[in-house]
């Protein structure tokens, strides 16, 4: 897996490490699609990423619309990272801690 | 002018980057700033990898080519394949939630808005896109 999965009384963390490339997002993108479903709650821990594309963006789109924006996060995500999802004017439409 | 050519495939998108981050630092950019240089690279390059030729039975190439002057880092990218302005292309609109969003389409938003000018031509059947980051 592209990604580290836990999931917890229906909580899913991914854990994504380093640069979140599109080549890298590709792979991650099968990895998170297979592993939630409409009735979980999704958290995309950023604590080891330094670097998103815009395929990134792509992932917490599909993340966000499969579990709905409300039970979607986002954390421990650095200030280069926040940058491209303020760009993205996803800043403050996502759960960005 | 510095120059890397390429076939436009995924495996070949980290040496080109590579390609680029050389120089951006040899010009004397902060890290920060060649992080930025290069997420809009990227953006460009999978733009062309993904869609330039896809309208055709083979594969094309990707060239890159960069130059500096006292001020400026200029990068160019070149490819055979379809005709593509990535200046023409609309404006997202950001202020839509996420859901309503279609999904993709962010990158030349996310170039647009790392660097200070974009210019496209089409010339001798390429798409000839420059992007320009000043110091």
């Amino acid at each position: 897996m592209a990604v580290t999965l836990n999931r917890n009384d229906g909580t899913v963390n991914f854990v994504f490490e380093g640069r979140m490339d599109t080549i890298k997002c590709m792979s991650a993108e099968k990895d998170v699609v297979e592993n939630i479903n409409e009735n979980d709650q999704v958290v995309f821990d950023l604590k080891e990423v330094d670097y998103i594309a815009s395929s990134f963006l792509r992932l917490c789109g599909r993340a966000s619309n499969t579990v709905g924006v409300e039970n979607f996060s986002v954390i421990n995500v650095s200030p280069s990272v926040k940058k491209v999802f303020k760009i993205a004017g996803l800043a403050n439409r996502l759960n960005i801690k | 002018m510095k120059r890397i050519k390429k076939k436009a495939t995924f495996e070949n998108l980290e040496e080109v980057l590579q390609f680029v981050k050389v120089g951006a630092k040899a010009f004397g950019f902060d890290k920060a700033a060649i992080a930025d240089l290069i997420l809009a690279v990227e953006e460009v390059l999978v733009n062309i990898i993904s869609y330039a030729y896809t309208d055709q039975c083979k594969s094309g190439y990707m060239e890159v080519r960069y130059k500096n002057n006292n001020s400026s880092y200029s990068i160019t990218f070149l490819d055979t394949g379809k005709k593509f302005d990535p200046t023409a292309v609309s404006e997202p609109d950001t202020s839509i939630p996420i859901n309503q969003r279609r999904m993709g389409g962010m990158g030349i938003h996310i170039v647009r808005n790392i660097v200070d000018n974009l210019q496209y031509k089409r010339e001798g059947g390429k798409n000839i896109f420059t992007i320009e980051k000043k110091k």
